[in-house]
């Protein structure tokens, strides 16, 4: 017996026989009800026929009181509650995910940082290299002349990042990032500092007093915000400088920055070396490619190789995140397809229900009311579904900014405006109106042609059951593919050992260490320390670690007198002369680097198995030489090859790389890694003191153990990729409970047909296959669809979300076996209640 | 008949034990001597909304005449619903009555 709490089963989809079932005891109750009183009568001294209809008036409308029981037994509060919530919940989902993708796209295309916010003609100089590649890196020689012969910008300025050491008086230094500005640099952003001022003009001379300007970062974070932070000095790379100013919160540059100093230089020093950033004001009037065009004049317009772009600064924030953004945003809103389509239908079915109702004249109040009422209670769901999604997505979104932005997370203020909630709402509402209007208009139609268009109906609700079915599917191939990519990932070889390694970067700068060699004198030092310390089996140091940061890339000739069109593009890495032993990497033909390399007359080299085959197929690569890209184009000489080693990034197919040796190239910025004999947890204390003990001005990050470092960088990726096999699985999840209720619904239809059959003769496998057989098309329809849109859509996303075949068949085909088996067993379990209907109930009352 | 009415008088009929729709509206009528003049099919809605609500279960049994019946019972909740809508209702008959100068104040 039902309660008010109602059990599991009253919240499940109407069953057609329980609906048999309940139609046939109210109308048993009911008779019994006029047999008595036309008993009652007929003992009273009536007619039998007199008294009959004295008991039918007595009673009042039969079929009207039988339609309100059953009207009451069906729509218990809390079953409808249940269902409002569900399509909510639905909703939520759908418009949440939109919605999270839609508050990064609103601050990465809309909220720039407050330093470009009024900065819609500040331009950046690009270089598109003839490979396609971009860089932002000028030459001091070009922005020179740029300074003094162009005439489109109203005002260049040249920036430039690098790593530091930063104290305070008394603090332990740490690793920090300085941009070096010159002049009119912050008039030109049109923003002052919150305290104290920018540069004065002398102070770009040089041998002028070091001044610098903290960002507000820095101010809060080491003077705790407080006023008198002007009268401090803050120590860069063991230099002074005088703190003059603070630059607003708001006031974010590309790469995190700390604090900010004036660019100086000696006429002399004006040279080619590609490391500065240039930027300007365009004059009003100038377009983008006449200016582009008067600076690659000045540049030389015949340079074959590099061509000028200037780039926008929501170019610069927003190219390498916004089609990573539409391809979220694509994705997302495929899943609130498939909500709405869920929703919509379940809406769609239940009007079906009061249609036939109406159409059997059951009820009598069914009219234009109804569905009125539907149109407000799409409305209120989808509005509801819009806030509540809207509510989740402010929720997720941080957590999601990692993933979505990368390193330019915290360039952009994520929150809540008028533009996002509009879209929110009108997203709401015009989906409200699209469930409401839809079938109001079509049932409104159907007064007229009831037979025709109830087969339209079947069929509509068919057509959107194989979309359902088919967006399901593009949603699990994509998690397949990017499962795939990540088990790929996963399956490659690292090719070195990451087990007992410690590591923490190393920055060593300032007067001290303003040469290479005194810099290579300092990790001398650590490394003749560091070897009489027990415990440490060997010590070493590369520039990017392996299977983590991608390797920066250099360009090369195979011929020193080549043009400048043959050069091409290699990763390289700095390290260490035991760095390629002591890592494990496989040593596949000819040596390693050795001490003696470190002073010979001829560059050398050490290349991985990916550029040997690319650069020298079926030839012995060591003894070959090679030319850097330098402006003496300093001739190498491959000593080496070794293993491929797997690199940080979607990229499992391992890519030409070639290794420097530190001792020759040199570099401020480095990783130390260290192999320990015993738990290397146990070193880390010994080996920071041993840093300290050599110079305490050198900032020291805490060791990692290699393996964690990895193991979190793995666990990021595995996160990622789960979002979207979850999403996958609810998409599956979806398309299955819509299956199971169209099914249920079409056999509550069909009832009457089914109980014929019986009675007929048909078997319950005959019945099963009668109910199955309209779902088996829809399915394979589905499914059908469903591969050939992800075979036009996946390749969008080669790149953006994984690595790999966009049409590999492992994922299809899992993604496709998936969905259908799940589907038909739910749909089998759904159809074999139809084949135990009672034939003579259905007959009767279906 | 005022909106709730019926509610009460097919709980307090039920106080009696378990009863089909049929003998319900009979107890009715016969307490009343006929005065309650009910249209006996509004009845059923009402047992059935009673029913979802939890004041009354149901149960099919035998009826006097061998007839398979449906039988309703009072359930905790709705004895409670009662003494709830039997205070409401002597609270309004008080008050009405003092309106109509029936039974004097303070008595």
């Amino acid at each position: 017996m039902s309660g008010w709490i109602p059990s599991k089963k009253s919240l499940r989809p109407p069953d057609p026989a329980k609906r048999l079932e309940l139609e046939r005891d109210i109308e048993e109750e009911l008779r019994f009800h006029l047999d008595m009183r036309a008993l009652d009568n007929q003992a009273a001294g009536m007619d039998p026929t007199v008294a009959h209809a004295d008991a039918l008036s007595r009673f009042g409308d039969v079929d009207q009181v039988k339609a309100q029981c059953l009207h009451i037994q069906q729509n218990h509060p809390w079953h409808r509650l249940t269902e409002v919530a569900h399509s909510v919940g639905m909703l939520t989902l759908g418009i949440g995910g939109v919605c999270v993708v839609f508050l990064v796209l609103n601050a990465v295309l809309f909220r720039l940082p407050l330093t470009y916010q009024e900065n819609h003609d500040w331009l950046a100089v690009w270089w598109q290299h003839e490979d396609g590649t971009m860089t932002s890196n000028s030459s001091l020689q070009d922005f020179l002349v740029w300074q003094e012969e162009q005439h489109v910008f109203e005002h260049m300025t040249l920036a430039q990042y690098y790593s530091v050491s930063l104290a305070s008086a008394g603090r332990i230094p740490a690793r920090g990032r300085v941009k070096q500005v010159s002049r009119g640099y912050f008039a030109q952003h049109g923003v002052a500092p919150v305290l104290g001022r920018g540069f004065l003009p002398e102070e770009y001379d040089v041998g002028a007093a070091p001044v610098a300007v903290l960002s507000y970062d820095l101010w809060q974070r080491r003077y705790q915000g407080k006023h008198d932070v002007l009268d401090d000095s803050l120590l860069i790379n063991n230099t002074p400088h005088a703190i003059v100013g603070v630059m607003p919160a708001d006031f974010q540059m590309y790469y995190q920055t700390d604090a900010f100093a004036p660019f100086t230089f000696a006429p002399g020093q004006a040279g080619a070396e590609r490391k500065y950033l240039a930027a300007g004001r365009l004059r009003a009037g100038v377009t983008q490619a006449t200016a582009a065009d008067a600076l690659q004049a000045l540049h030389g317009a015949d340079d074959p190789v590099w061509r000028i772009k200037l780039r926008s600064v929501q170019d610069v924030y927003g190219e390498p995140v916004r089609s990573q953004l539409f391809v979220y945003l694509g994705l997302m809103t495929l899943l609130l397809l498939l909500a709405c389509m869920h929703v919509f239908r379940q809406h769609w079915s239940r009007l079906m229900l009061r249609q036939k109702s109406w159409i059997q004249g059951v009820g009598t109040s069914w009219g234009a009311s109804p569905l009125l009422v539907g149109l407000i209670e799409a409305l209120l769901v989808a509005l509801a579904g819009g806030l509540l999604g809207l509510g989740v997505a402010r929720l997720m979104v941080n957590s999601l900014l990692g993933p979505l932005l990368g390193d330019f997370a915290h360039l952009f203020d994520i929150h809540i405006d008028a533009r996002v909630l509009c879209f929110a709402l009108s997203l709401s509402v015009m989906l409200g109106l699209a469930m409401g209007l839809w079938p109001f208009i079509v049932l409104r139609k159907r007064t007229g042609a009831r037979t025709r268009s109830s087969s339209q109906g079947r069929r509509t609700e068919g057509a959107l059951l194989a979309l359902e079915i088919a967006l399901a599917l593009v949603l699990l191939v994509t998690a397949g593919l990017m499962g795939r990519s990540l088990l790929d990932r996963h399956n490659t070889e690292l090719g070195f050992d990451p087990g007992s390694m410690l590591t923490t970067p190393m920055v060593i700068s300032g007067p001290q260490y303003a040469t290479g060699r005194t810099q290579a004198a300092y990790f001398a030092e650590v490394f003749s320390r560091l070897d009489t310390l027990q415990g440490v089996q060997a010590a070493s140091l590369t520039l990017v670690l392996p299977g983590i940061d991608p390797q920066p890339r250099v360009s090369i000739f195979l011929e020193k007198q080549a043009p400048a069109t043959a050069q091409q593009a290699v990763h390289f890495n700095v390290v260490g002369t035991d760095y390629l032993d002591m890592m494990g990497v496989a040593l596949r033909r000819g040596r390693l680097f050795e001490p003696e390399d470190a002073g010979s007359a001829v560059g050398v080299t050490v290349i991985n198995e990916a550029m040997a085959t690319h650069l020298w197929p079926g030839q012995d690569p060591v003894g070959q030489h090679l030319f850097l890209n330098n402006p003496s184009r300093e001739r190498v000489e491959v000593i080496g090859v070794v293993g491929n080693v797997q690199q940080g990034g979607w990229h499992p197919e391992a890519t030409p790389a070639m290794y420097g040796l530190y001792w020759r190239v040199g570099g401020g910025a480095m990783h130390l890694v260290v192999k320990a004999e015993i738990d290397p947890q146990m070193l880390v204390a010994s080996i920071e003191e041993t840093l300290r003990s050599i110079d305490k001005q050198v900032p020291l990050e805490p060791l990692a153990p290699m393996e964690g470092i990895l193991a979190r960088q793995a666990r990021t990726d595995f996160l990622f990729v789960a979002v979207f096999m979850v999403l996958g699985l609810v998409a599956l999840a979806m398309a299955a409970l819509s299956l199971r209720r169209s099914l249920i619904h079409a056999v509550h239809l069909r009832s009457r047909e089914i109980g014929m059959r019986r009675l007929l003769g048909a078997t319950t496998y005959d019945v099963q296959l009668l109910a199955l057989r309209p779902f088996l098309g829809r399915l394979a329809a589905g499914v059908a669809i469903g591969l050939i849109g992800a075979a036009l859509i996946t390749p969008f996303f080669v790149g953006l979300l994984f690595e790999g075949d966009p049409l590999d068949p492992v994922a299809y085909a899992s993604g496709a076996l998936l969905l259908a088996g799940a589907l038909l067993v739910v749909a089998c379990a759904s159809a074999r209640k139809a084949a135990h209907l009672d034939p003579i109930l259905a007959l009767r009352y279906g | 008949m005022l909106q709730g009415t019926l509610d009460m008088l097919i709980l307090k009929t039920l106080t009696l034990g378990p009863m089909h729709g049929y003998a319900i509206v009979r107890r009715i009528h016969q307490v009343t001597e006929d005065v309650l003049q009910i249209e006996e099919g509004s009845l059923y809605p009402a047992l059935h909304r009673m029913q979802r609500r939890g004041w009354i279960e149901a149960e099919w049994g035998t009826s006097e005449n061998n007839r398979r019946a449906k039988y309703y019972r009072l359930t905790s909740v709705g004895r409670r619903q009662l003494q709830t809508e039997v205070s409401i209702w002597e609270r309004l008959s008080r008050a009405t009555e003092k309106v109509l100068g029936l039974e004097p104040d303070g008595a």
